[in-house]
């Protein structure tokens, strides 16, 4: 029963595309809605190697969109995590961080993944990181415009420079707008799809 | 002077800073990422950066939600 997952996945992917799955590390910078279902996400499709970096905890408020549990409340975000993907896979290695995902710590916690997801809640936030993350030379996927619910076809993927991708429909913002678990999800899937596509086909010219 | 914002043409005045550009847009600038000429700038010299006639920018804006 432990090797159910990944005994299952031996029928839709080759050893050699399982190879490189499973030995591909991603960084996660935030572990919120977007965090917790694009590793989730991940862990499905055969990812072992997550690194999840998060300084909050379960909050009731969390439930409408974050892929945590009631009984979890209360508990690290990063850990809570955690402990949902080893059930799925117990071979999931994943570095569980509690901590604040800075422009001064981004490049020396994310330095051995091999792709990054920007999964922050505040712009400033994922501005800074971005920006410092792109230091590292190494494609990083973000999202900008997941609040609200409604014309998910909005929700768009864009490329930025040679290795920014950015996930979202550019406007909507929590600030304002209240975010879902629909489109919250539609973007972290489009997020945790370009991980997978960028593990399997390298880097591409076009989106 | 005219600038390229985005793959679209922008008329504005001259010697702005790319911070003044931001501001004149209504743009935080502690919410985007920018690439200028095909460079990334780093935020500390966004109040620095003096733009030119015929530079390009991309304008990564950020909004919240994760």
């Amino acid at each position: 029963m432990r090797e159910a997952l990944e005994r299952g996945l031996a029928r839709y992917f080759t050893e050699q595309q399982l190879e490189k799955i499973r030995k591909t590390r991603v960084f996660v910078a935030g572990c919120g809605g977007l965090g917790s279902n694009v590793a989730y996400l991940l862990v499905r499709s055969g990812f072992r190697k997550l690194t999840l970096v998060d300084f909050d905890t379960v909050d009731a408020s969390n439930l409408n969109r974050q892929f945590f549990f009631p009984p979890q409340l209360g508990k690290p975000k990063v850990e809570a995590a955690a402990e949902i993907y080893r059930i799925l896979n117990p071979k999931v290695e994943i570095t569980a961080l509690q901590t604040r995902v800075t422009a001064e710590n981004a490049c020396a916690l994310a330095k051995d993944a091999d792709l990054l997801v920007e999964a922050l809640d505040e712009a400033e936030a994922k501005a800074a990181f971005v920006s410092a993350a792109l230091g590292l030379g190494k494609p990083v996927i973000c999202a900008a415009g997941i609040a609200g619910f409604g014309n998910t076809d909005a929700l768009v993927t864009r490329r930025f420079g040679r290795r920014v991708y950015v996930v979202g429909d550019g406007k909507s913002d929590t600030a304002s707008t209240p975010p879902f678990a629909p489109r919250v999800m539609v973007a972290a899937a489009k997020q945790a799809d370009l991980v997978l596509q960028l593990t399997l086909e390298g880097e591409q010219n076009d989106v | 002077m005219e600038l390229t914002v985005n793959g679209e043409k922008r008329t504005c005045e001259a010697g702005l800073t790319l911070e003044g550009f931001l501001k004149s847009q209504n743009v935080k600038p502690e919410s985007v990422v920018v690439e200028h000429n095909g460079k990334i700038i780093p935020f500390k010299e966004f109040g620095t950066l003096c733009l030119q006639d015929g530079d390009e920018l991309e304008v990564l804006r950020f909004m919240g939600g994760g």
